[in-house]
């Protein structure tokens, strides 16, 4: 019988892994619907059995959603927080916000609103983050019925909040006038605040009710909208908009800008650079060889943190027709396997070297085909003698399906002491956690390439090597510096 | 006219590992050696009905979403002409409002001196629906008048549309095409719902989503209803008695082949080594296509469909429809008379029925028009 401490470590490992791979959207083999439901359980189920760490999951290196998610059940069900522990979640609460996207705050607090979650600390939290905030205005005109909404749940009186600019840019009060005062009716028929601002962006967002070079100096998603009523030409839009963009918003606006959108993808983090350029045509990536390759090797060059390997290192790189994603997340398993092959291939100290599913001639022509037959895989790479072999795959395996598991359980026999690791990028709704090759191996969630290291070492705490304390220091060595 | 017994083989062709999703398993089949001379193009009809003229003057209507044309040449010559043909319009056209029919002339058409097209499976319904057609050849006093002046007149069947199997169309989207894949073993609830064998691995990844507008049985869509899970099969190696790392990829390769002998053997038995009843339609460029129907043994599924195979041997295309028990039946019913003439008596007699027994069977096949309606009602009060 499997003891407390080894129930708390397998709940928490397949809660940090579904965190860092589920996103509620489809997958290759589940829907939307059926990953939300399966989230939305494993959330509940986390947090009323282990609150502690369930807060510290925060700086666990899960994605965003799954963030704003565990922020919005800690709020919720706040009176159950025991005292002493309500300090240190506090805290993780606050550093979980500072490194939100700011839209997904502002949509957290929305949705505390809708549920109707109003205790003392939802609204010191609320307003606590509006105060921090460098640029009220830039949210306020960005995010506005969003904003307005959580100033309103949260009763943060932004005439303290947001004390007036010392340079006189920004009078006091001119906030609640933007958020609150009632609109007027325009001759073009949009709804324009009455007077003027003096703050620039504010007046911007007023004038552009009705002038079109106004619309210009706002940020590109609010100003889609003014250029739609002002009946602006898409292109001619998108090249005046061009220098308000975000990267982001640059990298979105690829295909369907019609080439209209400079974007740089030096500035790309690896794994969204290897999902952009898996999103180019193998007849467009050819031609542009050299250029790609800087991107990707200055891209490498930006992961910071190496995994801590040696020897001879193999990986089983999934790149069958599964690892194309689904509609809403193209590519994404497979640029992740890419983006892992490029470190490892970066690695210094190690020979390395890859084993596709589906051979491979050139790196940069990767591409989702075929059929999944990782076992073949595996006993290639241990043919060539890896003493390390990492393998990326979304964990389903058709050629023939269940062969991994004797194959492996046949290689432990023999004696075979490579280390053997599984990283899968998408999450099994249905099974409630990222899917394993074999039951012997626990399968570990991986959010994004430049993880690597860090998921490597969740491993060990996986694995039975780092105890539970050990695994929340290193969790939370930001709490630490600032408790 | 049918060629006494030639069973179907799987030549040329090799079983790969199945893929399984919900309650349809998909087996993939492929291609030992490239198909390089022949190939099969799609071409899509716009009309939701259509309408092919029959050489024996008889009309052939059905849902036609699709078509195909059948392209051969020697050596590699064929590769570089394909897809830089003009297309000129196939059929004719006629908008009634709320729907459209395109006319089609004849089930297989030759249309230049290396192409041929025709409507698959709809090729094999044909024939299907044509048998026996001409009805009794001796004026028998029981069958009624219009039956012996034109024979059955108008037969017709129906099937599930390949869309409207539950799941279905998930399955295809999900499988995962291996490299010189050339056909698929369609499952459903583990029953063989269709086969299907193109040329090349080109053709087929073209062709892989036309089995949702292909039609399957009656009973396939039931089943597709009921069953939403199928077992994965065991094709796992048993790695037990391996001793170095080369054994293990023995037991892999032995699994492959493990599965392939058992799905050819066991998953394959309603349709590989059946007595088939084969029919000629065209013989071009060393290939014969011909349709094919089971035996119309009650106890077994019966099935019809059409292939083309090389004088080798080597199978290039394959699709296959699975009759219902009720197609079965009438199928069976009809060559039963057949075979003693359209006479009653000696029918019944050699299927071990009563007459009443028969006349009630025909009845309730959907035969009673070919009856006097005196005698059904005689033996319905008598029974069997």
């Amino acid at each position: 019988m499997p003891t407390p401490d080894q129930i708390t470590r397998e709940d928490l490992a397949l809660f940090v892994n579904a965190c860092a791979v589920g996103t509620g959207q489809k997958e290759f083999y589940s829907a939307a619907l059926e990953q939300q439901y399966s989230l939305a359980f494993l959330h509940e189920y986390v947090c009323g059995n282990y609150r502690s760490l369930y807060a510290h999951c925060l700086s666990a290196g899960i994605n965003h959603r799954n963030q704003a998610e565990i922020v919005f059940q800690l709020l919720a069900s706040g009176k159950f927080c025991p005292d002493e522990l309500r300090p240190s979640e506090n805290e993780l609460i606050r550093l979980a916000l500072k490194t939100l996207p700011p839209q997904r705050v502002w949509k957290l607090f929305e949705r505390l609103r809708e549920a109707g979650v109003n205790n003392r600390r939802t609204r010191a939290t609320i307003r606590d983050f509006a105060v921090s905030r460098k640029n009220l205005a830039f949210d306020a005109v960005k995010y506005r019925s969003k904003l307005r909404s959580a100033v309103i749940h949260a009763h943060v009186d932004l005439r303290t909040a947001l004390p007036a600019a010392p340079d006189g840019t920004r009078p006091a009060g001119e906030l609640e006038r933007f958020l609150f005062e009632p609109l007027k009716v325009s001759k073009q028929g949009g709804h324009t605040p009455f007077a003027a601002f003096q703050t620039p962006l504010l007046e911007a967002y007023r004038s552009a009710h009705f002038s079109q070079e106004a619309l210009y100096k706002l940020p590109y998603s609010v100003a889609e909208v003014f250029a739609a009523r002002h009946g602006i030409e898409r292109s001619q839009f998108l090249k005046k908009i061009e220098p308000q963009m975000t990267e982001r918003e640059r990298l979105r606006l690829q295909s369907a800008g019609g080439g209209k959108v400079a974007l740089n993808p030096a500035r790309l983090s690896l794994t969204e650079l290897c999902v952009y350029l898996l999103s180019l045509s193998l007849d467009e990536r050819f031609p542009r060889r050299a250029e790609i390759e800087g991107w990707l090797e200055k891209a490498c060059g930006a992961v910071r943190a190496r995994p801590a390997l040696s020897g001879r290192v193999a990986a089983v790189l999934d790149n069958s027709y599964s690892s194309g994603g689904s509609e809403q997340r193209r590519g994404r398993p497979l640029a992740l396997a890419w983006a892992v092959h490029l470190l490892l291939k970066a690695q210094s100290g190690t020979t390395y070297q890859p084993f596709w599913t589906s051979q491979v001639r050139d790196d940069l022509l990767v591409h989702a085909r075929g059929q999944s037959n990782v076992t073949e895989r595996l006993l290639d790479a241990l043919d060539w003698g890896a003493e390390t072999v990492i393998i990326v795959s979304d964990g389903v395996e058709n050629d023939p399906a269940g062969a991994f598991e004797p194959v492996l359980a046949g290689y432990r026999r023999l004696g075979g002491r490579a280390s053997i690791v599984h990283l899968n990028p998408v999450f099994d709704a249905e099974r409630l956690e990222v899917r394993r090759l074999s039951p012997d191996l626990p399968a570990l969630g991986l959010r994004d390439g430049e993880n690597l290291a860090a998921v490597l070492d969740f491993a060990r705490f996986v694995s039975g090597e780092l105890s539970l304390e050990a695994l929340l220091r290193v969790l939370s060595p930001a709490l630490k510096e600032n408790v | 006219m049918t060629i006494p017994d030639t069973a179907l083989h799987l030549n040329g062709l090799s079983v790969a590992p199945a893929q399984v999703c919900g309650g349809v398993r998909l087996i993939p089949l492929i291609r030992q050696r490239e198909c390089r001379d022949v190939r099969l193009e799609l071409r899509r009809y716009r009309e939701q009905i259509g309408r092919v003229q029959l050489n024996d003057g008889s009309d052939y209507w059905a849902f036609v979403p699709h078509g195909l044309v059948l392209r051969w040449g020697e050596g590699d010559e064929l590769e570089s002409a394909m897809g830089s043909q003009l297309k000129k319009t196939d059929g004719k056209t006629q908008d009634v409002g709320w729907f459209s029919v395109n006319t089609l002339h004849r089930m297989v058409k030759r249309e230049s001196k290396n192409a041929l097209r025709m409507l698959p499976l709809h090729l094999a319904l044909e024939g299907f629906l044509a048998l026996h057609f001409g009805g009794p050849k001796v004026a028998w006093k029981e069958y009624s008048r219009s039956v012996l002046s034109q024979g059955l007149g108008e037969r017709s069947e129906s099937a599930v549309p390949g869309a409207a199997l539950p799941g279905f169309e998930d399955a295809l989207k999900t499988f995962e095409i291996h490299d010189g894949q050339v056909g698929v073993l369609v499952y459903v609830a583990d029953k063989l719902a269709s086969a299907f064998v193109v040329p090349s691995s080109q053709d087929y990844r073209a062709l892989h989503y036309t089995l949702l507008s292909d039609y399957f049985g009656e009973l396939i869509g039931r089943y597709a209803l009921l069953y939403s899970h199928s077992p994965e099969l065991g094709a796992t190696p048993d790695t037990s008695q391996a001793r170095t790392l080369a054994d293990l990829r023995i037991a892999l390769d032995g699994a492959r082949q493990h599965w392939a002998d058992f799905a050819h053997t066991s998953m394959l038995g309603d349709l590989v080594g059946r007595p088939l009843s084969r029919q000629k339609i065209y013989d071009v460029g060393g290939m014969r296509l011909e349709r094919f129907m089971t035996d119309l043994n009650l106890e077994q599924t019966n099935t019809i469909g059409e292939c083309l195979t090389r004088d080798d041997g080597e199978l290039l295309y394959l699709k296959t429809f699975q009759l219902s028990r009720a197609q079965s039946e009438r199928g069976w019913l009809l060559g039963l008379l057949a075979a003693a003439d359209w006479h009653l008596e000696s029918a019944a007699q050699s299927a071990g029925l009563s007459v009443n027994g028969l006349i009630l069977r025909l009845d309730g096949a959907g035969f009673g028009y070919l009856l006097k309606p005196h005698l059904i009602e005689a033996a319905r009060r008598k029974g069997i």
